[in-house]
C-alpha cells in the first residue's frame, strides 16, 4: 500500500510537471525548481502526519495554479513566451517546405524509374503523378493509423533540425539528379514534369484547404476555436 | 496576525532577499521560511511568486544561481549574492536608513507636539 502511495505521488508530480511544461512561458529549469519547492513542502506536510495525496494537494495550492504562475513568470520570461508562440508557426512552415521539397524531387525520381524500366517518355507524366498521389496516400494512411493507435508523435514529426536537414538534402538531390538527367533527357520532358508537379501542388493545396475549412467550421460550431493557440 | 501591506512588502523584497543571501547561500523554500520566521509571519511570500523575483535579480546580476545536491540528497537550485549585489545591498541599506531617520524624526516631532 505504501509503495502504491509512493508511486502515485511520483506519478501525480509528473502529471503536474507536464501541465506546467505545456504552459507557454516556463522553462524546464523553472519547472525543476518549482518541483524541488513542491518536494520541500510535501516533506514538511508529511512530517505533520498528512497523507501523500493531502500533502500534494496543499503543496500545489500553496504554489498556485497555472494561470497565476504564468502571470508571475511572464514578468521575467518574455523571450520564452515569444519563442514558444512563434515556434508552432515556424514548424508548420518548415513542415510544408519539407513536403514540397520531397514532392519536387519525385518527378526526377519518376524519370529515373521510367528510364530504368524502359517506359516511353510520353508516359512520364502519368508515372510521375501516380507516384506523387501514391506517396501522399501512403503517408496519410500511415499517419492516420498512428493517430488512431495513439502513438502519433507530432514532436518527432516536426523536429526542426530533422525538417531543415530533409529540406537541404532534398534540394541537393534535386540539383544532382537534374544535372545527371539533363545529359540523357530532353529539356521539354522537364517542362512536362514541371506542369505535372504544378497540377499536383494544386490538388494538394485544394485538399489542405478543404481540411482546413472543415476543421474551422466544425470548431466554430462547437464554440471551441482559440485563435491564439 | 496582521500582515504588512503589499506595497511595503514589494518595496522591501530586494533588500530582504539580498540581506538573507549576504549571510549564506540559500534556496527558494528556505528563503520563504526564513523571511516568515524573521518577520514573525508579517511577511509571507507566495510560493510561486518568489521565484520570478529571484530570476529578475539574477538577470540584473545581483545574485547567481547553481544546482546543488543538498545534504538531504535532493537536487536544489541555490542562490548566492554577487559583488554587484553586495554593492546594491549597501546602497539599499543607506536608503532605508535615510527613510528610517526621516520617519523617526517626523514621528518624534509629532509625539512631542501632542
Amino acid at each position: 500500500m505504501e509503495n502504491r502511495n509512493k508511486f502515485n505521488l511520483k506519478h501525480s508530480i509528473d502529471v503536474w510537471k507536464t501541465e506546467l511544461s505545456q504552459n507557454s512561458n516556463m522553462t524546464r529549469d523553472n519547472i525543476d525548481e518549482l518541483e524541488s519547492h513542491l518536494q520541500d513542502e510535501i516533506h514538511e506536510l508529511l512530517k505533520l502526519g498528512l497523507s501523500n495525496a493531502e500533502s500534494l494537494l496543499i503543496a500545489k495550492n500553496r504554489i498556485g495554479n497555472i494561470e497565476k504562475l504564468t502571470t508571475e513568470y511572464s514578468k521575467v520570461n518574455n523571450e520564452v513566451y515569444f519563442r514558444n508562440t512563434i515556434t508552432p508557426y515556424l514548424k508548420g512552415i518548415l513542415f510544408f517546405l519539407t513536403y514540397i521539397s520531397i514532392a519536387e524531387l519525385l518527378p526526377n525520381l519518376s524519370i529515373l524509374i521510367a528510364k530504368k524500366i524502359g517506359i516511353h517518355e510520353g508516359y512520364l507524366h502519368l508515372v510521375s503523378i501516380e507516384l506523387l498521389i501514391l506517396l501522399t496516400f501512403i503517408l496519410l494512411v500511415f499517419f492516420y493509423k498512428k493517430y488512431k493507435h495513439g502513438n502519433f508523435n507530432m514532436q518527432k514529426l516536426t523536429n526542426i533540425p530533422v525538417l531543415v536537414s530533409t529540406i537541404i538534402v532534398s534540394k541537393i538531390l534535386i540539383y544532382l539528379s537534374t544535372t545527371i538527367l539533363l545529359d540523357s533527357v530532353e529539356v521539354s520532358t522537364f517542362g512536362i514534369m514541371g506542369a505535372v508537379l504544378y497540377g499536383y501542388q494544386l490538388l494538394f493545396g485544394l485538399f489542405i484547404l478543404t481540411i482546413s475549412c472543415i476543421i474551422y467550421y466544425s470548431s466554430r460550431h462547437a464554440h471551441k476555436i482559440k485563435i491564439a493557440k | 496576525m496582521e500582515k504588512l501591506s503589499k506595497e511595503l512588502i514589494g518595496a522591501s523584497t530586494i533588500p530582504i532577499i539580498l540581506s538573507i543571501l549576504s549571510k549564506n547561500e540559500s534556496y527558494g523554500y528556505e528563503i520563504i521560511q526564513n523571511v516568515k520566521k524573521i518577520s514573525n509571519g508579517k511577511i509571507e511570500y507566495g510560493d510561486g511568486t518568489l521565484y520570478p523575483v529571484l530570476h529578475k535579480l539574477e538577470k540584473k546580476e545581483l545574485i547567481a544561481s547553481y544546482w546543488k545536491i543538498s545534504d538531504s540528497g535532493r537536487k536544489r537550485k541555490y542562490y548566492k549574492i554577487s559583488d554587484k549585489g553586495k554593492k546594491e545591498l549597501f546602497t539599499e541599506k543607506e536608503n532605508w536608513t535615510v527613510i528610517n531617520q526621516i520617519i523617526s524624526k517626523l514621528w518624534k516631532i509629532e509625539t512631542s507636539l501632542i
